[in-house]
């Protein structure tokens, strides 16, 4: 159609004034595999706050260095959640994430520590507070955001690919939150 | 009240400047169907690409951008294998491994995806159009609207046709449709063609379709308990896509902007016609009034005429635009088509209602203000 070219044109003027202003076996092959769907209909528990601190609570770094059924209180800064379960992961404070090295003041999701991958990978610890179906108990609310510094107590287990993990106790409690950029966007 | 056929018969008295009036308002609506059409195409594209019930394995790195996200290709396979949730269609796992490159000609950049034929189930809106689905080595299956995205002449990309790709000649047998969403720019391969040609022994993505969007809470605790294994994380494609709609919201919210301003444009043109249409014919007016028809009746009569004049000029925009067929736009992310469809252009055509009604309003009032000495003394 002929006036194709016109549209395309005329349409075009538009953005023009704009610019004016390894391979390791499966999951299934844990042995301590939890079952396969979560409970439906379970009711959310309020967060699992802890009303004191865990003094003697030793580093990410230490704990993952202790032995299945230990009993041990840890603290980490949280990396990451999931949303409406007692689940995240722990990192160890020593490594840094953006907004305490200052390398990168415009990073709007410090808490993947993009510049220290490996580090934090190497330092990472999950967390679970489980019920008695072997999945992380529903909560409303984990009452701890991604960075903080947060203790926890219960029992290291081997998780998935056989790498130690702790399941809490009770709860946890918040240490230390820190103070990031307006420009952090904390997931919901 | 005065008949319509008093205002019909006014607007063929002045013929030229009816015309030239007319041609303005059916240019008015072309523009703001076009802006709107584009604000609504590039809206459209960015919400339609995310479905709630695919989710995204992405590399533990690089969370928001598939193409500099890597998985080994065996924890991707591993993950892929053991991902609870995942639907299963014609007996099999709606589960893909894929590679996403951006792929360089020129000064254009296009999306290369390595896929396996379970691709098709996870992104049902993919259909092919024309050809076959790569079955044989380099062979490349091409969206419907990957020769805009990548600046070729249209045709480039037709079935049997070659294209040198990250530096190896690729030939076209098939053509795919996913409209509304930004893979109709994309240009598919065999997964294991696109890993040998861009000589990477990663890959980008795992993405599955799950049975019940209600299980993407277990896919979490699932990927959350394998993230150091499989050094993963898991995305749904509404959260990947969000970064799209906000970088693209602007420019959606500038074409809208566009929109009105071309709105305000044709009521100045037809408030200017209207005026000057009162200002010729005061005596006309008061003449009117004298044998007994109030301002009013004269008011609403040039409304009428306003009105008229719009809904012609709307309808000729209307059947214009009309005729444009599909017109291929190109954003940095993708292509899309501009929305023309018939909702669209009755917005436009009732933009220019809009523009009969203002720009008759105040010439219609100066009317009904007017001194009826005064008009018949044509003193106005």
């Amino acid at each position: 159609m002929i006036l194709r070219p016109l549209a395309a044109v005329l349409v075009l003027m538009l953005p023009a004034l704009a610019a004016c202003g390894g391979d390791r076996p499966g999951p299934g092959s844990s042995g301590d595999a939890p079952p396969a769907s979560p409970v439906v209909g379970a009711a959310s528990r309020p967060a699992p706050m802890l009303a004191a601190d865990l003094p003697g609570a030793v580093p990410v770094l230490a704990a993952l260095a202790g032995k299945e059924g230990e009993e041990v209180a840890v603290v980490g800064r949280v990396q990451s959640k999931v949303k409406g379960r007692a689940l995240f992961h722990l990192v160890d404070d020593s490594v840094e994430d953006c907004t305490r090295t200052g390398e990168d003041d415009h990073c709007r999701t410090p808490w993947d520590y993009c510049c220290r991958i490996d580090e934090m990978q190497a330092a990472l610890m999950l967390v679970e507070l489980r019920g008695a179906d072997g999945l992380p108990v529903k909560v409303e609310s984990l009452g701890v955001r991604e960075l903080d510094l947060v203790a926890v107590r219960g029992t290291l287990a081997k998780g998935e690919g056989g790498r130690l993990m702790l399941l809490a106790r009770d709860g946890w409690f918040l240490r230390q939150r820190p103070k990031v950029s307006p420009r952090v966007r904390f997931p919901d | 009240m005065l008949p319509l056929s008093y205002a019909l018969r006014n607007l063929g008295r002045r013929g030229v400047r009816t015309a030239l009036t007319l041609a303005g308002l059916a240019l008015v609506t072309v523009l703001v169907i076009l802006a709107d059409g584009f604000s609504r195409g590039l809206a459209h594209t960015a919400a339609r690409t995310a479905s709630p019930d695919v989710v995204v394995l992405v590399g533990a790195e690089q969370e928001w951008d598939l193409v500099r996200s890597f998985i080994g290709e065996g924890h991707a396979r591993a993950a892929a294998a053991g991902l609870p949730g995942v639907a299963v269609l014609d007996g099999r796992r709606a589960v893909s491994v894929e590679l996403h490159v951006a792929t360089r000609r020129g000064d254009q950049v296009g999306l290369l995806r390595g896929v396996e034929p379970e691709a098709f189930l996870v992104h049902p809106r993919v259909t092919l159009v024309e050809g076959v689905e790569p079955a044989g080595e380099r062979e490349l299956l091409a969206g419907r609207l990957a020769e805009s995205r990548m600046g070729l002449a249209p045709g480039a990309l037709a079935v049997g046709s070659s294209i040198e790709l990250e530096g190896v000649a690729w030939k076209v047998v098939g053509r795919f449709a996913a409209p509304g969403t930004v893979l109709e720019a994309e240009l598919w391969a065999r997964l294991r063609d696109v890993m040998a040609a861009t000589r990477r022994v990663d890959v980008s993505c795992v993405a599955a379709r799950l049975e019940d969007p209600e299980r993407l809470e277990e896919v979490a605790v699932w990927a959350a308990r394998n993230k150091v294994a499989y050094e993963v994380s898991v995305k749904t494609e509404p959260e990947l896509y969000a970064g799209l709609s906000e970088a693209l919201a602007p420019v959606t919210l500038l074409a809208r902007i566009m929109a009105w301003l071309v709105l305000a444009g044709g009521v100045l043109a037809l408030a200017n016609t209207m005026f000057a249409s009162v200002l010729a014919r005061t005596r006309e007016m008061g003449t009117l009034r004298a044998v007994g028809y109030g301002p009013l009746a004269v008011g609403v009569s040039l409304l009428q005429e306003a009105l008229l004049l719009a809904a012609l000029g709307g309808l000729v925009g209307y059947a214009v635009a009309g005729l444009f067929g599909e017109v291929p736009m190109k954003f940095p992310m993708g292509a899309f088509y501009l929305d023309l469809s018939a909702p669209v252009r009755l917005m436009g055509l009732g933009a220019a209602l809009l523009a009969g009604v203002l720009g008759g309003l105040l010439p219609a009032w100066r009317a009904v203000r007017m001194p009826l000495v005064d008009a018949l003394g044509d003193k106005l």
